[in-house]
């Protein structure tokens, strides 16, 4: 199932962990704080109560979305964007960009 | 470029000089120098292959993939393996064993051995039948002579039957020169069916110098590695063969497994590649790897097709390991084994 993970968390530290959590479960990064990618339910849940528990008791806000293929399919990317304000900037910025071009498609190295 | 080809399918291919694999988290992470190349969860990583040079790895990911039971292949640039690790603990159950071993002077070596000989064949015949029947309308001619050699096979199967003995040892002579013949005819077909799309003289099998030998001698190498992980995975002992004499660091039961599983992974995919036009030179003796990416690429889409299995549909990996249980459960006289002839 594909699954939106968003967050705002005042905390640097805990934002970096919540940001490792979600790579951990093999989602790609598509904003500084969202992430999207396949995963099964059991992983979700999985992945739901790491959150949870990085997060503890401090502030912050993290929203976890399924989303079916018909709806991801009706996305919708507005982008404008310089050379140096890539996300994730240096090494990863080629395979997000391609990711960003095509959604749907499974990422695939030529 | 990218250090590795299909990750989608859970198998990492690393071969870039200079790369390094380390972990972070619960991912692996490929870097060339402090660029990060790509990351992996381990949860979606099946197996582990370092292939060439210059690659660096560090002991947490051993632990890692250990304990996630994910193997790690070590491969040489022109393909053969040199190393594997697994997990200690992985030895399976010790009965299997004792089986594997007696029974190499018993009948159920000889029945073993004799299917594995004769799903290769079947399979040969099926590859020469399959890329026959796009030659029937445009080239009669080839078509025929096709059509004759996969007859000569057919009647080897048959003569394969015939052999009987009180084991393996008896009967050796008899079965390797069965196979040995087939072999001949099929690779004759082999060359008919390239024509003159790559000069392709015979088979050799180690140290080959020319691009077709190579680049099977490359996937064969991928599909050891594959049939090595399923035969441990199954508790089998992989230097404890039967068409396969015993040596010193010979593992002749992947040898012998790996026969009836050469024709559908490889030889049909490193056909096709040639014929579908690909150039295929060689660099100082080596495939360039442009080619070896490539190979790579296919073979791996290769295990991941479907294909029926004793009425199912499994992906071509999965039939692999459930032969080698098959193999184990055999040996254990739960079941018959049957070799896994693909469906041409």
């Amino acid at each position: 199932m594909n699954t939106l993970v968003i967050y705002d968390i005042p905390s640097t530290k805990i934002r970096n962990k919540i940001a490792e959590a979600c790579m951990d479960y093999g989602l790609d990064r598509i904003q500084w704080s969202a992430f999207l990618g396949d995963i099964n339910h059991n992983r979700r849940e999985e992945l739901e109560a790491r959150l949870k528990k990085v997060l503890g008791r401090r502030a912050g806000n993290i929203q976890i979305f399924p989303v079916c293929e018909k709806d991801l399919g009706l996305r919708v990317i507005i982008e404008v964007r310089k050379e140096d304000e890539r996300i994730g900037a240096d090494s990863k910025s080629r395979k997000r960009r391609k990711c960003k071009d095509r959604p749907d498609e499974k990422q695939k190295e030529e | 470029m990218p250090a590795e080809s299909g990750s989608s399918s859970g198998q990492i291919i690393i071969s870039d000089f200079g790369a390094f694999v380390g972990k972070k988290s619960e991912r692996l992470i490929i870097k060339q120098g402090k660029e990060i190349i790509e990351q992996v969860p381990f949860h979606n990583l099946q197996s582990l292959i370092i292939s060439g040079s210059g690659i660096s790895i560090s002991a947490d990911v051993i632990q890692e993939c250990m304990e996630h039971g994910i193997q790690i292949d070590f491969l040489t640039f022109s393909g053969k393996p040199y190393a594997k690790l697994t997990s200690p603990g992985l030895s399976g159950t010790v009965i299997t064993r004792r089986e594997q071993l007696l029974a190499y002077y018993e009948k159920r070596g000889l029945r073993l051995a004799k299917a594995f000989i004769e799903g290769k064949l079947r399979n040969q015949q099926g590859l020469l039948h399959y890329f026959a029947r796009y030659r029937k309308s445009e080239n009669c001619e080839t078509f025929d002579v096709l059509s004759n050699m996969e007859n000569q096979i057919a009647d080897m199967v048959k003569e394969l039957e015939t052999i009987d003995g009180k084991c393996v040892d008896d009967v050796r002579e008899q079965l390797l020169s069965v196979e040995g013949r087939a072999g001949a005819i099929y690779w004759g077909g082999i060359k008919k069916l390239l024509a003159s799309n790559i000069e392709f003289e015979t088979r050799e099998h180690r140290g080959a110098n020319d691009p077709f030998n190579s680049l099977l001698n490359y996937g064969y190498g991928i599909l050891y590695s594959t049939v090595w992980g399923a035969i441990v995975l199954a508790g089998l002992e992989p230097f404890a063969g039967f068409i396969h004499t015993d040596r010193p660091g010979k593992p002749s039961l992947c040898l012998d497994l790996v026969e009836e599983f050469r024709q559908r992974v490889v030889d049909r995919t490193v056909v096709s590649l040639v014929n579908r036009g690909s150039t295929i030179k060689l660099q100082e003796g080596l495939l360039t790897d442009q080619i070896r990416r490539k190979l790579i690429e296919n073979i791996q889409e290769r295990l991941e097709a479907k294909e029926t299995y004793r009425g199912k549909q499994h992906k071509l990996k999965t039939i692999i390991q459930l032969q080698a249980r098959r193999i184990a459960s055999y040996l254990r006289g739960e079941t018959d084994y049957k070799p896994f002839i693909g469906r041409w």
